[in-house]
């Protein structure tokens, strides 16, 4: 089967930092506002809402990959435990409208209802990436889950080869050029 | 860094929160200052190619009001120029003392080019400017500005280590003799500074003595902690990558509990505890600061450390001795020999 979609996660992998990093952690409403149950009103400050959208950004080497990886005609879906009001002002950052430049596909678990690693957040990255689809995250627990979902893994940890590993993967899906089947 | 969370290890340690309270205070107080530099800088304009971290006891969580505030300033030179990030690192240290803070300017004193770091290690045109940012950025360093950045720029650190294809060995031994090299270089500083700089001598001992020990011996634990990690057939880079940018302390909790030397861990606590609420007592410090060595034998003060200085030591060399049961040849060939 083919793997022409690659997977990645958000903070930890694309971009940074963790809303953790700018309030202390309090994890029971996080998980709620993080599957949609309650608004950002209710998760924190408008202060540190608007602290937390100017903080935001991407890392250049690793969408300078993604990039490269599109620009093969590989397709690329994000697949995050994230606002999707944080992504917007990430994605406004850089200067584009439409979400589907850089990202082909969006799972955002205040989106969908659901979170990683659950397998119903699974569930719905399936119905874009295949399986075998390569899929990278910087949280081993999202990792295993996305194994057990039939995708690969590329655990994301600190000052890891993304690249290196995600093309290793993609050699040994591939037909042996490491380039997608062509697209209809 | 991330914020560390002691708790969890209490209990496996016989310890309560009331056995810690200057670690737990220090925890508390770096991550206050830490998170409002973090607003008091996203103000500025997100320019990307440059990162200001924070280093030292304020990277490790283990500051206290009487710390200085060691704040680093990154820049990759094929994305800002020189005059553009000595400019905007006048913005960065204006805003953080607009907000109150005072940043020390004394080793990090102007922006460096984190390219740089990455080149000459172990040549004859490497400085100790270079091999001091590799190794606080490594294991003792925070955001402060633009957190992608610096992601980005610590992570090529360790990748540097970690891609040599002949010297990397299968446990990265440079960046072991890079790490261990840094704290000889702390020791010799101590030697120059008290000696040639005229710097007071007292404080810089404890010091040594206890916070760049206790640097040492986590570096030395967690490299062996990503050796077992190997042995399970886990990932050794991953765990150590992982591990490395834990505070010193999370560092000998990690290794120590796990290998049934809770008992050592819950000592270093103890005297580690001791120390930093020793040194967050501006009396003790004011001491410290005007000891005259041949006078050290009158202080109490001073003695009282220089105790606990021993009495760190012996639980250090236990779980040192500890490790060299398990980890003998590396030991040997790494540290010793």
């Amino acid at each position: 089967m083919s793997a022409e979609v690659i997977v990645f996660d958000l903070i930890g992998v694309l971009a940074e930092p963790s809303w953790r990093e700018i309030v202390p952690p309090d994890i029971a409403t996080w998980r709620r506002f993080r599957v949609g149950e309650i608004p950002e009103s209710a998760f924190w400050s408008s202060a540190h809402a608007a602290a937390y959208r100017r903080v935001l950004s991407f890392r250049r080497d690793r969408i300078a990959y993604v990039e490269r990886l599109r620009a093969r005609g590989y397709r690329i879906c994000l697949a995050t435990n994230f606002f999707a009001g944080w992504l917007a002002a990430l994605l406004e950052q850089r200067e584009e409208r439409a979400e589907a430049r850089l990202f082909d596909f969006l799972v955002v678990s205040s989106e969908i209802g659901a979170a990683k690693p659950d397998a119903s957040f699974f569930a719905e990255v399936r119905r874009s990436a295949p399986a075998g689809s390569v899929f990278v995250d910087d949280q081993k627990s999202n990792c295993e889950a996305a194994a057990r979902a039939g995708l690969r893994p590329v655990h994301a940890y600190p000052g890891r080869d993304i690249e290196g590993e995600v093309e290793r993967l993609l050699g040994v899906l591939a037909s042996g050029t490491g380039e997608p089947p062509s697209r209809a | 860094m991330s914020v560390p969370d002691y708790r969890p290890h209490f209990q496996a340690m016989d310890l309560t929160e009331a056995d810690a309270p200057s670690v737990l205070a220090a925890v508390a107080y770096s991550d206050d200052h830490i998170r409002r530099a973090r607003l008091a800088l996203g103000g500025l304009e997100l320019r990307e190619g440059a990162a200001v971290l924070a280093l030292g006891s304020v990277g490790r969580y283990e500051a206290s009001p009487a710390s200085d505030f060691d704040v680093a300033f990154l820049f990759d030179p094929t994305r800002i120029e020189g005059t553009e990030a000595r400019a905007l690192r006048g913005e960065v240290i204006g805003a953080l003392r607009g907000a109150g803070f005072d940043v020390a300017e004394k080793t990090f004193d102007k922006p460096i080019d984190a390219r740089g770091l990455l080149r000459n290690i172990g040549g004859r045109n490497e400085t100790n400017e270079s091999l001091t940012y590799r190794a606080l950025l490594l294991t003792e360093s925070a955001w402060l500005y633009n957190a992608a950045t610096a992601r980005e720029l610590c992570d090529a650190i360790f990748d540097v280590y970690r891609r040599d294809t002949v010297s990397r060995g299968r446990h990265l031994a440079t960046l072991g003799n890079d790490l261990h090299r840094y704290y000889r270089t702390l020791c010799l500083d101590y030697r120059w500074k008290v000696e040639e700089g005229g710097k007071e001598w007292a404080t810089r001992i404890m010091k040594l003595r206890h916070s760049r020990k206790l640097w040492h011996l986590a570096n030395i634990a967690v490299q062996c902690g990503a050796r077992e990690a190997d042995a399970r057939g886990e990932d050794h880079d991953a765990h150590l990558a992982a591990a490395l940018n834990r505070p010193p302390l999370e560092r000998i909790a990690l290794t120590a509990v796990p290998a049934g030397r809770a008992d050592l861990a819950r000592r270093i606590f103890l005297a580690y505890d001791r120390f930093l609420g020793r040194m967050r007592d501006p009396a003790v410090r004011a001491e410290l600061l005007a000891l005259r060595h041949e006078d050290e034998g009158r202080s109490a003060v001073y003695l009282d450390l220089r105790d606990n200085a021993q009495t760190l030591q012996v639980a250090a060399g236990e779980l040192f001795h500890h490790l060299y049961e398990r980890h003998r040849d590396h030991l040997m060939r790494f540290t010793i020999l």
